[in-house]
């Protein structure tokens, strides 16, 4: 449970009880390059639970129910001419009944942006 | 992201990588020299939606103008002062995701829209100036 006391980003626990945790700009070699997250390698259809951390703080929880159809994550970054990139925030949600619904929580202060 | 700048009578890429975008000349009561023209393509990002471009700051030229025109595709008769040109960024220096005041580009691995943009430069404007872009997108 250490790596839960300084977490920011998603957790998805899945049907076979084992869980995918965010990392950012690592080496995914199926696609031969570095990726800014890891989140296309996680098989949607096997979510049980979706959570957003930050600083070891969960944040958002989402539990699988039938009518999920889609689940939704990405962060919000910008990028300024002659400056650095910087995040701005990271999002999950999930879409129900046709609906999708967003939980957006701030980069900077943690706060949750609906 | 990065940002590929191309030259606007030709269509060439001038650099692969810009960090900062080249009007050419300026002078005051006059549009740039050249329209700076570029396309934003992924970096490490697996996916790039919603993404808007803000105007963050008009370098204190507050009488001067900043226009821009998008196209799916490259084109040669947008030229500075252009008719193509007479929509305008509105300085944000705030500008958040959810700003109304965006411009909308697409941006895919293989193809992304162009945006040309065009500096009108007040006559009463002294000085050296630098304006800067924003760059604000949803990614995975």
């Amino acid at each position: 449970m250490d790596i839960l006391k300084t977490m920011t980003g998603f957790i998805a626990y899945l049907t076979d009880s084992n869980r995918v945790v965010e990392k950012n700009n690592f080496f995914d070699p199926h696609l031969g390059r570095i990726c800014a997250t890891n989140w296309h390698l996680v098989n949607q259809n096997q979510i049980v639970r979706l959570e957003l951390w930050w600083q070891g703080s969960c944040k958002v929880r989402i539990e699988k129910t039938s009518d999920i159809s889609e689940w939704v994550f990405y962060h919000t970054g910008c990028k300024t001419t002659g400056s650095s990139f910087t995040i701005l925030s990271r999002t999950i949600g999930c879409v129900r009944n046709g609906t999708r619904t967003v939980y957006t929580v701030d980069e900077n202060t943690g706060l949750l942006i609906y | 992201m990065h940002l590929k700048t191309y030259d606007f009578a030709t269509g060439d890429v001038v650099s692969d990588r810009a960090e900062e975008l080249d009007f050419g000349a300026i002078v005051q009561g006059d549009h740039c020299q050249i329209p700076a023209v570029l396309r934003i393509y992924p970096d490490t990002e697996v996916s790039i939606s919603d993404l808007k471009v803000y105007l963050s700051n008009n370098g204190g030229w507050s009488t001067s103008e900043f226009g821009y025109y998008t196209s799916p595709s490259f084109v040669t008769n947008v030229w500075p002062g252009s008719e193509k040109l007479n929509n305008h960024f509105v300085e944000m220096r705030d500008a958040t995701q959810g700003s109304p005041n965006g411009v909308s580009l697409n941006v895919t691995d293989s193809t992304s829209d162009f945006l040309w943009l065009d500096a009108d430069i007040g006559s009463n404007q002294l000085g050296s100036t630098s304006v800067s872009y924003r760059f604000i997108f949803n990614y995975t």
